[in-house]
């Protein structure tokens, strides 16, 4: 519902890149089908259920890196290698095995955009 | 300037102001403002330097303390939010007839649209009011630079310098060169008594002084490379544009190539450019954020019946800050969203925390008043202003800072009862104290909840003036120790909070109650970095 909520300030040839999977925290959360109806039924959409990729691939705590690989072919200020060496640099204090694992969270949102653009 | 640094406005303000050799910033929270004060708090360079950050009480005490400081010869930055200037507008309206030595400047950011502020009002209209400078960058980089610029012409002109941002260039980052910084003044009090005891004699010469530095500051905002005209001022056209600060950046969006542009960053507003702009176009359209402020000035300015568009005449929204939207229409060029509102949207009003203790202050007063149908709870400024919203519907006012306490006293001497006032810890220090010393002179039938969360919440979590003082302060200013309590607001506490309230309802003069109990965000953010510690 947040990516919706702004829908006003994107650009005609502007890009939702959002998690599919909703968190519900208010009593009155619309219901989830009619907001992915909604959004489907825009333009331009990138969308993926973050949080049960992430739990899949045992990566629980890396969900939103998945969505920065996700928004990566399309910020046009920083280019994928760029982001991937500022995760490197943020994480490095947290060890390797916690800049692997963001990593690869980062190529799975990646792949996951570049595969949907080029459908 | 070779380095460069992602900057909100407000950073780059801090940043600018500390490179111009800043010896102090004297401040109280309030949006858009708070981060310039913050960042200056965590500067690596501040904390060498020794600049002066704390919080301050309230504006004035601010203002004053910043005077102080240029006083003795040294730069200082007094940071507030719009509705601060009125706090601190006796201070600032008679330093500029004082007069300031080393450099002053004012920064006030005004809120458009009133995201979280309870009026628009225009600074600018304080800094015409008292007659100095004012500065209003368009952009990040400006902020940055303009803020050395101010320092140095508030030193030349020897008048305290008012700097204005909006909360979307408070609020937004930018990429912005920095350069090295300057040394800081050195101490040299001034000796010039005439010109700072402002007795008649003396407040007569210097306002006259005042006065006739006006063409001085008139002329210094004419040949600002701040204030610049751009597009074609040749030959005529039908449109010209004054795009004041932030208001730059939106007409540049949508600007027809050639469009006359009069680039307004520094005021007073140079008489002679607006009526250079008039001579070359049939009609002249002013853009600027906030309240028709130049507008009105143009329309003195030039002949009546020459066509002047702008808030005012309707082109743009009389309310509210600019959007590039508004502006590309108000231009004559298509603007508008491509995509209309989403249906599936639930509103999120805002709401207090789980496990605030302000909640449990509601529960009890809500129970109580149920048993007082004429019960008023007079509220105030803070996170428990929430308490107006569902579910507790609980205030009948809020106004501004401290004005529970003194409207409570005002409604009892009228004839209400009871007469309960609701006023945060930080808020009873900044503006509530003085009100509270009426209410015990009068003997006022007024019950007052100073709900102390430790902390100044609703800004972020900033120290507060009086924390572990309140008991002090409300029995030194007469409060009687009878009546004067301290709670924990906690649902298990709910019977003895709300017997206490009750008994205090039925005696008839000052009483005080302190519900105690820490923001859960501050006590989150110290068991979090208490535990980062330990790791
Ligand atoms: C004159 C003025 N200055 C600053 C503000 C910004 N402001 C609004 S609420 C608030 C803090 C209130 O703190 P406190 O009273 O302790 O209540 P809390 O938010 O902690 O519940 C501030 C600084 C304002 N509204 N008016």
């Amino acid at each position: 519902m947040e990516a919706l909520r702004y829908l006003p300030y994107l650009a005609p040839e502007g890009v939702i890149v959002t998690a599919s999977h909703p968190f519900v925290n208010i009593p009155n959360y619309p219901e989830e089908s009619a907001l992915l109806a909604e959004l489907d039924a825009l333009p331009h959409v990138v969308r993926l259920d973050i949080d049960a990729l992430a739990r899949e691939q045992q990566l629980p705590k890396s969900a939103n890196m998945i969505l920065l690989g996700m928004a990566a072919p399309f910020l046009g200020l920083l280019d994928a290698e760029q982001l991937r060496a500022a995760i490197s640099r943020v994480f490095a204090a947290k060890g390797e095995a916690v800049v692997a694992a963001n990593l690869q969270a980062f190529d799975l949102g990646l792949d996951h955009s570049q595969k949907s653009v080029s459908k | 300037m070779s380095e460069k640094r992602l900057l909100l406005g407000d950073e780059a303000v801090a940043l600018g102001a500390l490179h111009a050799g800043l010896s102090g910033v004297y401040a109280y929270p309030g949006t858009p403002s708070t981060e310039i004060t913050e960042y200056i708090q965590k500067s690596p360079l501040a904390r060498e330097r020794g600049v002066r950050s704390r919080w301050c009480t309230n504006e004035k005490t601010a203002m004053e303390a910043a005077l102080g400081m240029s006083y003795a010869g040294k730069r200082a930055l007094v940071c507030m939010k719009h509705v601060g200037m009125n706090v601190c507008a006796d201070a600032f309206v008679n330093a500029a007839v004082t007069g300031v030595k080393g450099g002053l400047v004012v920064l006030a950011a005004d809120d458009p649209s009133m995201h979280s502020s309870q009026n628009e009002q225009d600074s600018r209209f304080y800094g015409k009011f008292a007659m100095v400078p004012i500065f209003e960058p368009s952009d990040q980089q400006e902020a940055y630079e303009m803020v050395a610029e101010a320092f140095a012409l508030s030193e030349a002109l020897r008048l305290p310098v008012l700097m204005r941002l909006v909360t979307r260039l408070a609020h937004s980052r930018a990429a912005v060169a920095v350069g090295e910084a300057q040394a800081q003044n050195a101490l040299s009090p001034d000796d010039e008594r005439t010109r700072w005891v402002l007795l008649p004699g003396n407040a007569r010469r210097q306002y006259a002084s005042l006065v006739a530095k006006q063409a001085e500051i008139e002329a210094a905002a004419a040949q600002s490379r701040r204030n610049a005209c751009e597009g074609g001022w040749n030959d005529k056209k039908p449109l010209g544009v004054i795009a004041a600060g932030i208001a730059y950046n939106y007409v540049r969006e949508s600007a027809p190539a050639g469009l006359p542009v009069f680039k307004l960053s520094q005021y007073p507003l140079p008489a002679h450019q607006v009526q250079e702009l008039a001579a070359h176009c049939a009609s002249i359209l002013v853009v600027e954020d906030g309240q028709p402020f130049v507008e009105e000035q143009v329309r003195g300015i030039l002949d009546a019946g020459y066509p002047v568009q702008g808030r005012l005449s309707g082109e743009l929204p009389r309310t509210g800050e600019l959007t590039p939207d508004c502006v590309a229409r108000a231009l004559g060029q298509p603007g508008g969203p491509a995509f209309a509102d989403a249906h599936n949207l639930a509103p999120r009003p805002p709401q207090l925390c789980q496990g605030c203790g302000h909640r449990d202050v509601y529960t009890a007063l809500n129970k109580v008043a149920a048993e007082y149908p004429d019960a008023r709870i007079f509220g105030d400024i803070g996170c428990y202003t929430l308490g107006a919203l569902p579910p507790f519907r609980a205030i009948d006012t809020c106004v501004d800072m401290g004005a529970s306490i003194t409207m409570a006293k005002g409604a009892a001497d009228a004839g209400v009862h009871p007469a309960i006032a609701v006023i945060g810890d930080s808020t009873f220090t900044h503006s509530g104290m003085t009100g509270l010393l009426d209410a015990v002179n009068d003997g006022s039938a007024i019950t007052v909840i100073i709900s102390d969360n430790l902390t100044t919440a609703m800004t972020g979590g900033q120290d507060s003036a009086g924390t572990h003082k309140y008991e002090a302060i409300c029995l030194a200013l007469g409060v009687e120790r009878e009546h004067l309590h301290v709670v924990v607001p906690l649902p298990k506490n709910m019977e003895e909070i709300t017997r206490i309230i009750r008994e205090e309802i039925e005696y008839r003069g000052v009483s005080v109650i302190i519900p105690q109990r820490e923001c859960m965000q501050t006590l989150g953010r110290k068991l979090r970095q208490k535990k980062a510690k330990e790791a």
